[in-house]
């Protein structure tokens, strides 16, 4: 396995935490709101 | 807004665009275009799309024409509306004259799952031998836009979205498993030829490709990034016009790009390259594959274009035994209920351009676009892959990109800046970082026209066949017709007398 698995996982990791906070986000704040 | 942005583009269009301009070669610029492109623009449409409902419009060119008037005299505004809606509503209908196709050869790959008509053959050949039987593609792309239509002409959207909340996720949960399938199957017909190699190709970048074929490859990956987010079509301002003048953009925006790039990267990314890869010496000539493995793909994305996905992925069922005709047929169907859905959405802003923009009935409007979209379709089916949907698909990355320029040009520097950036705060879930005021600023629009400058003299000097180049030139046309006649319509007196009147 060449350095491809680590951009691979670098890719991976931003677009995974990207996902995570902003959908994370977006459901408490909509939550708050009905609150 | 998820449930539309995943679909074809993600498992079909990507992995055709990776293989085609290099592999990593191709991700560099992808990546970067994400984050300069991608999420300031979404972010740009998203407020002018709230903006322009403020009026009660869902359309381009209204929408701009009133954005552009923030800076411009009303004369002046109505040139910028018509050109944006112009190049809005040929991108829309040239779009679909092949989109429609690719939901309709997935309806036709889960027909053939289920009959097991590829099993034990060429999956390349027999990807050829379906387009070559005119009638059989007629059938499944005609059963596609008549279910569309009839969708749209009834406003079954209710009906729609209880499908999309148990097909989306399903398809989401069946490409994480699939993937898992594509990283554990290795080699499964020649030792040298392994999944793992695919995922190479992609992660490794090819830093000498994107230096020999610079501004085609950012071309591409600009366009992917806006064909993949529905962006530089009018379909996001549309989806936002229905907003509240409070409600959040900023956040939606955000996670409208990561989920589609979750859909994209993470696992588009891993199956029809690693798939095809793998299965390489099966499709691929032995002169082609003696050149190594990106040489091999990038056969494969050349020959058969947009079918790419179409005949890597069927080995993957192959190789699950006769198991693997109903996940065949699973994995087809929910891809063809993507592309559906999506499609929906580019039906419902055309139907809206004719409802709204020139006061024509829904139910006729949804005649007039199906009557469009079948006359747009057929050159796909009688004139081919090589001479129109390949360079019609490569004129589209264009396209999308100008639009996307003109995104910026109306609708932040003619609204003027800093009531971009108050809109984009309005009712936000979250503050966005004032960096990326500068990014939407400088570096996406530098960015939008290196590769718009790079390939414009290819298209004109021959890089677009003829039937491709009229099939542009009238949609531009009546989109230019179109837009100023619905302008007109709506702000004739003010434009007469170049004074702003209307305000809401």
């Amino acid at each position: 396995m060449g350095s491809w698995v680590i951009y691979m996982i670098i890719a991976w990791l931003i677009i995974l935490a990207l996902m995570g906070w902003s959908i994370g986000r977006l459901l408490s704040a909509e939550k708050a709101q009905g609150s | 807004m998820a449930g539309n942005a995943v679909g074809l583009g993600n498992f079909v269009r990507f992995p055709t665009q990776v293989a085609q301009n290099g592999g990593g070669a191709f991700m560099v610029p992808y990546f970067l275009a994400l984050f300069l492109l991608g999420i300031p623009i979404m972010w740009v449409e998203w407020v002018a799309g709230r903006y322009g409902g403020k009026y009660g419009h869902g359309t381009i060119g209204p929408t701009y024409y009133l954005m552009a008037r923030e800076s411009l005299k009303p004369k002046s505004a109505l040139i910028m509306g018509t050109i944006s809606g112009m190049v809005a509503f040929a991108g829309v209908t040239l779009l679909n004259s092949y989109y429609l196709h690719l939901i309709g050869w997935s309806a036709a790959y889960t027909w053939f799952s289920i009959t097991g008509a590829y099993f034990g053959k060429n999956t390349g050949s027999f990807f050829s031998n379906y387009l070559s039987n005119h009638a059989e593609v007629l059938l499944f792309w005609g059963i596609t836009i008549v279910t569309i239509a009839i969708a749209v002409g009834r406003g079954v959207s209710k009906g729609i979205e209880k499908w999309v909340k148990i097909m989306m996720p399903l398809l989401y949960i069946f490409a994480i498993i699939m993937v898992g399938y594509v990283f554990v199957l290795g080699s499964p017909i020649n030792p040298n030829w392994s999944t793992l190699d695919g995922f190479s190709f992609i992660w490794s970048p090819n830093w000498v490709y994107l230096k020999e074929h610079f501004a085609t490859v950012m071309l591409a990956a600009a366009g992917q990034i806006f064909f993949t987010l529905s962006l530089g079509m009018g379909i996001i301002q549309n989806y936002a016009s229905y907003l509240g003048p409070n409600d959040d953009v900023a956040l939606s925006g955000i996670a409208t790009v990561s989920l589609n790039e979750f859909a994209e990267v993470i696992l588009g990314g891993s199956l029809a390259i690693p798939l095809a890869t793998a299965y390489a010496p099966k499709i691929v000539p032995a002169t082609v594959l003696s050149q190594g493995k990106g040489a091999a793909l990038a056969w494969i994305g050349h020959k058969f274009g947009l079918g790419f996905a179409y005949t890597s992925l069927p080995n993957a069922f192959v190789s699950m035994g006769q198991a693997g005709r109903f996940f065949g047929a699973l994995w087809f169907l929910l891809l063809w209920f993507a592309g559906w859905t999506s499609a929906i959405a580019m039906y419902n802003y055309l139907v809206a351009l004719f409802e709204e923009d020139l006061n024509i009935k829904r139910s006729i409007g949804t005649w007039i676009v199906l009557l469009i979209y079948f006359i747009l379709g057929l050159p796909v089916i009688y004139i081919g892959l090589d001479k129109y949907v390949t360079p019609l698909d490569n004129w589209i990355s264009f396209q999308l990109t100008l639009l996307a320029l003109l995104d910026i040009i109306v609708a932040v520097y003619l609204f003027k800046p800093s009531n971009f950036w108050e809109e984009l705060h309005k009712g936000a879930y979250t503050r966005v970082p004032t960096f990326y005021k500068w990014i939407t600023l400088i570096v996406a629009p530098i960015f939008l026209l290196i590769p718009l400058v790079g390939t414009f003299k290819g298209f004109v000097s021959g890089g677009i066949p003829g039937s491709v180049g009229a099939a542009i030139i009238i949609m531009f046309i009546i989109g230019a017709v179109e837009t100023y006649y619905a302008i007109k319509r709506k702000y004739g007196e003010e434009i007469k007398e170049n004074k702003v009147l209307v305000k809401v």
